[in-house]
């Protein structure tokens, strides 16, 4: 999971505030540029900076909306989005980051990822193979299901 | 030791395969239920295999050895064209000859020339499947590391050590 937000605190910075996740809705469109559209978002990102608030409607209709778990980070007290993580559900959640995007690494790692290794050349960004450091966090370890479960389906929360 | 060659397969191909497909043992940490009958692995050479980008039958020849497969070896495309992922299936009775790890060799060897934009090939290999590990290892991929729970596999969630093979690293001897 990649968190990219032009307004992160510094590691000096005071307490947080109160971060809430609610679910998208197209009116989100112009709050969403507000980080869809910084370069240094977009730097670790597959797609391009968006430059029309028509491209990031057209992402929330195509692919927020119709996906299975994919939340708006807002800010307690402020008027809008932030940023959006987003996951699916099972029993693993990993993410990848670059190698050199050490900001999110942390971010994992704060959140209580377990760093699992670095995958040379794992995955192409911008037309180029990136070496991706691989985190993990399995839930219910020390359970073994005794029902069929159906086939696993692993959710990679990529950098998209 | 007989030469280890890698062909496209054909239908015909198909009572070699049962050979192996058909083997519980061998079906163990593979994806796939034994087999048992012709006619499902018919339809996953004819479905599968031959319209699959990279797919080989590993045939043995000379010493004793008919030239039929013994086995299959496949690099299949992932959702990055940089990246894709090693599968290979041996039968029993040729375990523990350096059979597997020779059709490896021989698949880094050339994968890389034949398909655009290849990177990086990658191996997931059970915690549980030394002889498997030995096989990556040999043929030159690098360890990367344990991805916990990251395969659920026949009803458990499996740990499994993901190897790499990138463009520019050596081949071995």
């Amino acid at each position: 999971m990649a968190l990219q937000s032009r307004g992160a605190p510094s590691a000096a910075a005071a307490e947080p505030d109160e971060v809430t996740l609610r679910e998208f809705t197209a009116s989100d469109a112009e709050a969403f540029m507000s980080w869809a559209s910084d370069p240094r978002v977009a730097r670790f990102q597959r797609r391009d900076a968006f430059t029309h608030v028509d491209q990031a409607r057209r992402y929330i209709t195509d692919h927020v909306l119709p996906h299975p778990w994919y939340r708006a980070i807002c800010l307690v007290g402020s008027d809008g989005v932030v940023g959006r993580p987003w996951v699916g559900p099972r029993r693993r959640l990993e993410a990848v980051a670059d190698v050199e995007n050490p900001a999110s690494q942390r971010v994992l790692e704060k959140a209580g990822f377990v760093r699992d290794s670095v995958l040379r050349k794992y995955i192409m960004l911008k037309g180029r193979p990136r070496d991706m450091v691989m985190f993990s966090i399995v839930v219910h370890t020390d359970r073994r299901r005794q029902q069929n479960e159906p086939r696993g389906v692993r959710r990679q929360a990529l950098i998209y | 030791m007989a030469e280890v060659t890698l062909r496209r397969f054909e239908l015909s191909d198909v009572d070699a395969m049962m050979a192996w497909a058909s083997d519980p043992q061998v079906a163990a940490f593979c994806r796939w239920d034994p087999y048992e009958s012709t006619e499902p692995l018919l339809a996953f050479i004819r479905d599968a295999v031959l319209p699959h980008p990279w797919f080989r039958a590993i045939c043995l020849a000379g010493d004793g050895e008919d030239g039929r497969p013994v086995g299959a070896i496949s690099v299949t495309p992932t959702g990055d064209p940089c990246r894709a992922e090693l599968g290979y299936v041996l039968a029993r009775a040729h375990w523990g000859k350096g059979v597997a790890t020779d059709a490896v060799k021989r698949t880094v060897a050339t994968v890389f020339g034949e398909v655009q934009g290849l990177e990086r090939v990658e191996a997931l290999v059970d915690v549980d499947n030394p002889a498997s590990q030995r096989v990556a290892e040999k043929a030159g991929f690098r360890r990367e590391g344990v991805l916990r729970r990251h395969y659920w596999h026949k009803g458990r969630a499996r740990d499994m050590v993901m190897y790499s093979f990138i463009s520019s690293d050596p081949l071995p001897e």
